[in-house]
């Protein structure tokens, strides 16, 4: 029995031993191998550790050599990037480095207070001793230099960090926010006009009557909401007002429980029995009340209600991104072409974004012990290069767009095959949006002009962008474009002057504070359950009590002060807004 | 064969189907997912499969082992769990026979300063710059050294071996016998339907655990595939913060939106619970009953 015992055991650490034996040589293979590759090229790939804090980047970790990505960052800039995993807990992670007294060599930090203690620790490198270094970002983003050093250099005056996505405003062919519905039924049931935001509920309830089961026999749904998104409050019920150009605190900045009107520029608090938040619980209590509501709305995520948009059960959709979880070729370009199209109210002012020479949130900055600083300058600056920006935003050049004679890029047969199959995978490895993706973040906006081209840096704003797409429309485009006479839901808003400019202000409003944060979080807690308990009411009597209910709690816990807190953070940002202008 | 009383006929029924549900209330979850992902990708991402699989394919799992770097992590996960568990078996009962010995140096003091541990932990930032700076970053030793001693099972173990009778230890004092003598042959022969517990419990942890490789690990070469599962499961989460914290733009929307299908991102959690899912029934054997009857006389 116990030489058995002992049998056991050793093969186990026989096993386990191998187990770890790869794990040892790899890691060797991967340090030296590295080396024997350059030693063929001029200069030696550096390896950079980076941490993001931007959330678009919490599924990236590891090293990304074999893409096509970062082959370009191997060859044009020499550096490797290791990105340190975060996963949901990159602030918690951004502390604990913060705590231990080392950062990364490359960090991106996603509020400027988590910017200003790096400063105060001393972590950072004072990048205004080496704008030599820097040609492209004070060539390129001179106002993003300037807004640092006065915002967030913890009183230095130096710049120690640099915004994001600097440049003019990045429009493309579809807005933010919709609103989409079901074309085809819309057209079935005679294309009524639509004058406020009220009118789709009628119509909505025409198109379940047109449709009240899918071909496969499940019942489908006006609209179909999901909780899992709300942050401070329903989230649902901010993504109506900015078609009307409202913002409702949670959406743009984050400005807890104000509320902005763009058109006017009056504030309000969206407790208030007449906001544009409670005009969206409204409208959603009144679709329920028809009958329109997704009863599992309360209990589903967005993943279940995304499905129910692929399977044709719902028809209304809040963005032009959603709408291709329906709008596949096959259902875009059949005989009769179904799918979601903008069809907004006679009042509409979307929210589109404006011009941005001061960044946005997420911002740059380089360890202070950091042993390849160069390397750092070098990454940081062609994240600022309209070269480097123009690969990020489209691809490998020669592959997926090419520059025609005439100096103009164009994507080419093989790019639009990646753009429409995102998934594919590019010849140098990768998917198309790895660029984006593995950081989360990048210099130049996406509309930004590069001199040698005088074009925009992505390819979904070029003109060559705009024929092809014209020339490939789909029926149910085209559909679309004969009713409005518009190519794109933008042009048609261009047109009839529907739209409106987020001002710069929105960029400038300062992190919440510790006690500002959590007490914003209970309120919150308070406004999200009473919502949707509106939603749901029974009747007018109960959706008053709600609504009664959630102001009392919300006043007892202290939504004056947060209120308070917004406004004066929405002045100080508008002040601010006129020096960078 | 005797005749069964109504009243008995009854109750086995009932039992019987009350148990059957139960079973199929724990099996089912894990059954579902496995239809999932042998079947047709489009129908589960319709949701249509509830009870059994259409248009059986292996397709997934092809994809998910064609995963950058789950091979390694794998090997990760399974040396950490191995060496895991040895180690803390190793530590966490030969501590728990210590505190047994009435003439260790100040024992309540330490045996009180051990279970204070399990109640209060220093939090995040105290742990990650104690893990730095004495070298457990980046490490593989971070993932095995510091659940050597867990308290919970130091106390299993104390109490496990307090019901020895002392007679049997004493047996081999008389012989000479060291405590480490005691230890290997008395005390952990004596105890395999703990130490299988234990085994259990610290198996589980381990192999489950991804928090560490979150904060701890910076190259790849070192990432497990309760990670690597946890990466594909946030992507959901992921995209909701997008849209929360208002980075959202078409150009990242567009870059975001691409969700690994649904039926890859289960298939990646059957492929990670299924090798613990084994562990239980392959130490069954060492929960033994009755051990010792018989060990001593009168």
């Amino acid at each position: 029995m116990k030489k058995r015992f002992n049998r056991v055991i050793s093969v186990i650490l026989a096993l386990a031993m191998l187990a770890v034996m790869p794990a040892c040589s790899q890691d060797q293979g991967a340090k030296t191998s590295s080396p024997q590759d350059t030693a063929s090229k001029a200069a030696p790939v550096v390896q950079l550790d980076v941490f993001s804090a931007s959330t678009a980047s919490t599924t990236a970790a590891g090293i990304y050599d074999n893409t096509w990505w970062g082959k370009v960052l191997k060859e044009k800039v020499g550096v490797s990037l290791n990105i340190l995993p975060t996963g949901d807990q990159a602030q918690e992670k951004l502390q604990a480095l913060m705590a231990s007294g080392q950062l990364p060599d490359i960090v991106v930090f996603k509020t400027t207070k988590d910017v200003q203690n790096a400063i105060r620790g001393n972590m950072l490198i004072n990048l205004d001793e080496h704008l030599d270094k820097l040609p492209n970002v004070t060539k390129n983003a001179a106002t993003s230099l300037q807004y640092s050093r006065d915002n967030f250099s913890n009183s230095t005056g130096k710049a120690y960090a640099i915004a994001n996505s600097v440049g003019p405003a990045d429009v493309g062919s579809e807005p933010s926010w919709g609103p989409y519905l079901r074309w085809d039924l819309y057209k079935k049931i005679g294309s009524p006009a639509i004058n406020t935001f009220d009118d789709y509920l009628t119509v909505l309830k025409k198109m379940q009557d047109a449709q009240p089961k899918t071909a496969d026999g499940k019942k489908t749904y006006g609209i179909s909401l999901w909780k899992d998104w709300d942050n401070y409050s329903m989230f649902m019920a901010q993504e109506l007002s900015p078609t009307l150009g409202v913002d409702c605190g949670d959406q743009l900045a984050q400005l807890p429980f104000l509320q902005v009107d763009f058109k006017t520029g009056k504030t309000k608090n969206i407790l208030d029995a007449d906001s544009d938040y409670m005009n969206s619980l409204k409208f959603y209590y009144k679709a329920n009340q028809m009958g329109l509501v997704d009863p599992d709305s309360l209990t589903q995520t967005y993943a279940t209600a995304k499905s129910k948009i692929t399977q044709g059960r719902v028809f209304f959709s809040w963005w032009s991104w959603l709408n291709d979880a329906y709008n596949t070729p096959e259902r875009t370009n059949a005989d009769v072409p179904t799918g979601f199209a903008a069809v907004l109210p006679k009042d509409t002012k979307t929210l589109i974004p404006g011009e941005n020479n001061i960044g946005k949130t997420l911002t740059f900055a380089i360890s202070s012990s950091t042993k390849n600083l160069d390397a750092c300058l070098k990454y940081v600056d062609f994240m600022y290069s309209t070269e480097g920006m123009q690969l990020m935003f489209n691809g490998p050049e020669g592959i997926t767009w090419k520059m025609g004679s005439d100096g103009k890029p164009t994507m080419t047969d093989a790019g639009w095959k990646y753009v429409n199959d995102a998934n594919a995978e590019l010849p140098g490895g990768g998917k198309l949006g790895d660029g984006i993706t593995m950081i989360g973040c990048y210099g130049l906006s996406t509309a930004f002009i590069n001199p040698k081209t005088k074009e925009a840096l992505s390819y979904q704003l070029w003109p060559s962008t705009m024929v092809h797409n014209t020339a490939n429309q789909t029926k149910l485009q085209k559909d679309w474009s004969s009713t409005t006479g518009a190519q794109t839901t933008i042009d048609y808003l261009k047109a009839n002057k529907m739209t409106l400019t987020i001002p710069i202000a929105q960029s400038l409003v300062p992190a919440m504070t510790d006690d500002i944060s959590a007490s914003s979080a209970r309120i919150g807690d308070i406004i999200k359950s009473n919502s949707w308990k509106m939603v749901f009411a029974k009747n007018d009597a109960e959706f008053q009590k709600y609504y009664d209910d959630m102001k009392t709690k919300a006043e007892g816990l202290g939504v004056k002060a947060v209120y308070d807190w917004s406004l004066k953070s929405w002045n100080e940002a508008q002040t601010k807004a006129k020096k960078y202008q | 064969m005797n005749k069964m009383k109504p009243g008995n006929v009854i109750f086995k029924i009932i039992n019987t189907s009350v148990f059957l549900i139960f079973t199929f209330i724990c099996v089912f979850p894990f059954y579902y997912i496995f239809i999932n992902t042998i079947s047709n990708n489009e129908l589960s991402a319709a949701g249509k499969i509830l009870f059994y699989p259409i248009g059986i394919h292996w397709g997934n799992y092809i994809e998910v082992l064609k995963l950058k770097g789950i091979g390694q992590a794998a090997l990760v996960s399974v040396a950490r769990t191995v060496l895991g568990t040895l180690l803390t078996l190793l530590g966490s009962c030969f501590l728990g026979y210590a505190f047994c010995k009435p003439e260790y140096w100040k024992r309540k003091f330490w045996y009180r300063f051990v279970i204070v541990a399990m109640y209060f932990s220093a939090g995040l930032i105290p742990w990650f710059v104690t893990m730095k700076s004495i070298g457990l970053y980046n490490n593989f030793l971070a993932y095995i050294l510091p659940t050597m001693v867990v308290p919970f099972y130091v106390i299993l173990f104390k109490t496990y071996v307090e019901q020895i009778p002392p007679s049997l230890e004493e047996s081999v004092q008389i012989d000479g016998g060291g405590y480490a003598v005691r230890f290997f042959n008395i005390i952990l022969p004596l105890s395999t339907p703990i130490l299988a517990t234990i085994a259990v419990f610290a198996c589980a942890a381990q192999w489950n655990s991804f928090l560490d490789t979150l904060f701890l690990v910076r190259s790849e070469s070192l990432f497990t595939l309760q990670y690597i599962m946890y990466q594909y499961l946030n992507e959901v989460n992921a995209l909701a913060n997008l849209m929360r914290t208002s980075q959202a733009t078409n150009v990242n929307m567009a870059a975001m939106n691409l969700l690994t299908p649904t039926s890859v991102r289960m298939t990646i959690s059957f492929v990670v619970i299924l090798p613990i899912l084994f562990v239980y029934p392959f130490l069954q054997r060492y929960f033994v009953k009755g051990i010792m009857i018989g060990a001593i006389k009168g």
